[in-house]
């Protein structure tokens, strides 16, 4: 305990006023505990500041106090990773609102580029109208074309087999013409043969 | 404060001297015996040099109160760092 009049304390930390340091100094002219006391508090100060530094204010960030927590821009500002991550998410948001948006211009561009600068205002039933009478004349067109190309190879089947029944009838009507031709040859070798020795001359 | 009285400032008999490093240590973990409380009078009064007014504001407490705070910190820290000895203190006060 301090004979001082007044909080050594307080005089070492230089929060008296003038007159009461003034008396403080007086008394720890004549007091040797007050000087002991003085002594060892300049000490503390002195191992404490000597590792001041070594950047106090990171030695002591276990601090709890307000004053040295960042601001939340400071926060935002000095978390990297998560930024990035917001970042990503951010063109990620965009990429997708823009390709819900992109098909009706793209479509637009495709079905009239002549009004490409107004292209914004088509209206998407119309452009979907026109889209749908473009692929029915597209498949009509192609379906009239494979119609086409299979009666043509229909009909070539059909005269190839036509002429092979032909060629065929033809060898058999030859076939019977000779037979008939042959038959006729030896009847009348029969009769020749059956009637000369009656003397009747056919 | 003069570095004469640093200098006798120590257990009593011979010891050896800290090195810069045993320092740190001790008061490192001086600090960290104190309360929060104790520890944010500390810091504002001996680093960063803040009057008791100051630190009442800053804090939202009276000026009674930091008082408190910092002398018994300062009561404590004596005590762990009574075996502390520092060498050069010239140009930091």
């Amino acid at each position: 305990m301090s004979c001082s009049p007044f909080d050594l304390k307080d005089f070492f930390f230089d929060e008296l006023a003038p007159a009461e340091r003034q008396l403080v100094e007086n008394h720890m002219a004549a007091c040797s505990d007050c000087r002991q006391e003085l002594s060892t508090l300049a000490l503390t100060r002195s191992a404490l500041l000597s590792v001041a530094d070594e950047e106090p204010s990171r030695r002591i960030a276990f601090v709890s106090d307000k004053v040295f927590e960042p601001r939340w821009w400071q926060r935002v500002w000095r978390s990297g990773p998560q930024m990035a991550f917001a970042s990503c998410c951010l063109l990620a948001a965009a990429i997708v609102f823009h390709a819900m948006q992109a098909p009706v211009v793209t479509t637009a561009n495709q079905l009239a580029p002549a009004n490409a600068g107004t292209v914004a205002t088509v209206d998407n039933a119309a452009v979907q109208a026109e889209v749908s009478k473009q692929v029915a004349a597209a498949v009509k067109l192609a379906v009239a074309e494979a119609e086409d190309r299979q009666a043509a190879r229909l009909l070539g089947a059909v005269n190839i087999r036509i002429n092979e029944l032909e060629r065929g009838r033809s060898s058999e009507l030859l076939a019977i013409k000779d037979y008939l031709e042959r038959l006729h040859k030896e009847r009348l070798m029969v009769r020749r043969t059956a009637f000369e020795p009656l003397g009747v001359s056919q | 404060m003069d570095d004469a009285q640093i200098e006798t400032w120590s257990e009593p008999g011979p010891s050896r001297r800290m090195l810069p490093i045993e320092v740190s240590l001790a008061v490192e973990r001086a600090l960290q015996s104190l309360s929060s409380d104790q520890r944010e009078a500390v810091v504002l009064k001996v680093y960063q040099g803040f009057k008791f007014e100051e630190m009442a504001e800053i804090l939202g407490c009276p000026v009674s109160t930091v008082k408190s705070r910092l002398y018994t910190a300062l009561d404590l820290l004596k005590g762990t760092l009574s075996s502390v000895q520092v060498r050069d203190t010239r140009g930091l006060q």
